[in-house]
């Protein structure tokens, strides 16, 4: 039984996390977590080297989270001070990741998007996929909104606005700290809330371009 | 214009350090603090000690869960399988702790004033207060009406066991070189979404009833 390891604890504990994370973006899509396969099968060209850049967008966005738990791990231990660079960093990550999705919104306008693809995004049945995907409604609403207009850019745009709040929260956050103040409780669920908000719109804009273009699930 | 080689390799390498040292003099706030060190009888500084050490390590899990969710966005499976191998070590580590949080508090007992404390406050005031998500919220206010302070403890058990489940499950999933679902990885989001909101809103609990303490 996997529970029932015996610990023995003392006063001062030492952890060391070790996380690392290699990055290597691949010349065929084959993610599908964050915002993945609408650069891909929508636009006029450049469709690989854009759907990289989503990629790897997507995982600044998860290595964002990763700086993120450690910081609270550093919260948690009481050492708020030694978190600071965790905070950083994540804040950095999610700027990394705005860029790598400008760029690639960028690349949409310049190259176009494809027509038949757009009338394929307006054609999906958005109350059915909200009910097979069990998506929360208020995250939903907006890609259905943008989806039915097909504004395959607008999804993009979307992402970077969260984008872009989950940093100026996380900036909140980190000026607060490096004023010596502790974060209120409901400081950190607004943090935590809007990290997850950009998540899920990222998982559900993924389940709905695999709507448009089932063969690009990548299996 | 942005060149990208597409044939490119490119290896940014993280590799994050986390030397995180509990120390006693801190309070920690984050997830399920507070009660053992308000609560019980007797140990209760210890026994909070304990609660802070779990906490560190379900953060740390988390960590390598995001981690371990990223390598599946860039296609490392084998990279993704060791971390959530990882995670299920870490959670296992912090379901423990909570073992014998939980194992103390019942050999040493459970302050009767601050039981009643708990079970006197109001609710529904606190979860308008705090703009609290009613479904999470209500499961620590069915167990604070009660007073079933040990009760907290057994829940995050709960949480941190299927997360740790599912963890398991995507670790030999990749590990066989299979590609988690979609589905699955919503589920693992939304389960960590769900239990790290339990623990903050036991400490918005706690400080409630530290406060109808008149502490």
């Amino acid at each position: 039984m996997m529970f029932n390891k015996k610990k023995g604890v003392k006063a001062i504990l030492v952890l060391m996390g070790a996380l690392v994370l290699a990055l290597m973006p691949f010349s065929t899509a084959k993610a599908w977590l964050i915002c993945n396969c609408v650069a891909q099968s929508a636009f006029q060209s450049r469709a690989e080297e854009a759907e990289q850049l989503v990629i790897i967008a997507g995982g600044k966005f998860y290595e964002a989270r990763v700086h993120y738990a450690l910081f609270l791990a550093y919260l948690e231990a009481g050492n708020s001070a030694q978190g600071l660079p965790s905070l950083v960093q994540a804040i950095e990550a999610l700027g990394q990741s705005i860029r790598l999705y400008r760029t690639t919104i960028y690349i949409g306008e310049a190259v176009g998007i494809k027509p038949e693809y757009v009338e394929a995004l307006k054609k999906i049945d958005y109350d059915q996929v909200e009910s097979e995907l069990k998506a929360k409604p208020e995250v939903w609403k907006v890609i259905a909104r943008l989806g039915q207009q097909g504004d395959v850019l607008g999804l993009f745009k979307e992402g970077v606005r969260r984008l872009e709040q989950n940093r100026a929260v996380l900036e909140d956050l980190y000026g607060l700290i490096n004023s010596g103040l502790f974060p209120s409780m409901g400081k950190l669920l607004q943090v935590s809330d809007s990290l997850h908000e950009t998540t899920l719109f990222g998982i559900y804009t993924s389940a709905l371009a695999i709507k448009v273009s089932p063969s690009c699930k990548g299996e | 214009m942005l060149k990208l080689d597409v044939k490119m390799k490119l290896i940014p390498l993280i590799a994050l350090v986390a030397w995180v040292t509990i120390s006693f003099s801190v309070s920690a706030i984050l997830i399920c603090n507070k009660f053992a060190e308000m609560a019980f009888q007797d140990q209760n500084r210890f026994a909070e000690e304990l609660v802070t050490q779990a906490g560190i390590r379900y953060f740390e899990a988390l960590a390598w869960s995001e981690n371990g969710i990223a390598q599946v966005e860039i296609g490392s499976l084998s990279k993704a399988a060791e971390s959530f191998e990882k995670v299920s070590d870490l959670l296992a580590e912090a379901f423990d702790l909570y073992e014998q949080v939980i194992a103390i508090g019942r050999r040493v007992g459970i302050k009767p004033t601050f039981v009643e404390a708990m079970k006197g406050l109001d609710y529904d005031k606190i979860q308008k207060e705090h703009g609290l998500q009613p479904r999470i919220w209500s499961e620590v206010a069915t167990l604070g009406r009660k007073g079933d302070v040990l009760g907290l403890f057994q829940r995050m058990q709960q949480f941190i066991k299927h997360i740790s489940d599912q963890s398991e499950a995507l670790a030999n999933m990749a590990a066989k070189g299979a590609k988690p679902s979609l589905e699955q990885i919503t589920k693992l989001v939304e389960a960590w979404q769900d239990s790290t909101a339990f623990g903050h809103y036991t400490v918005i609990l706690a400080r409630a009833v530290e406060q109808a303490l008149g502490r």
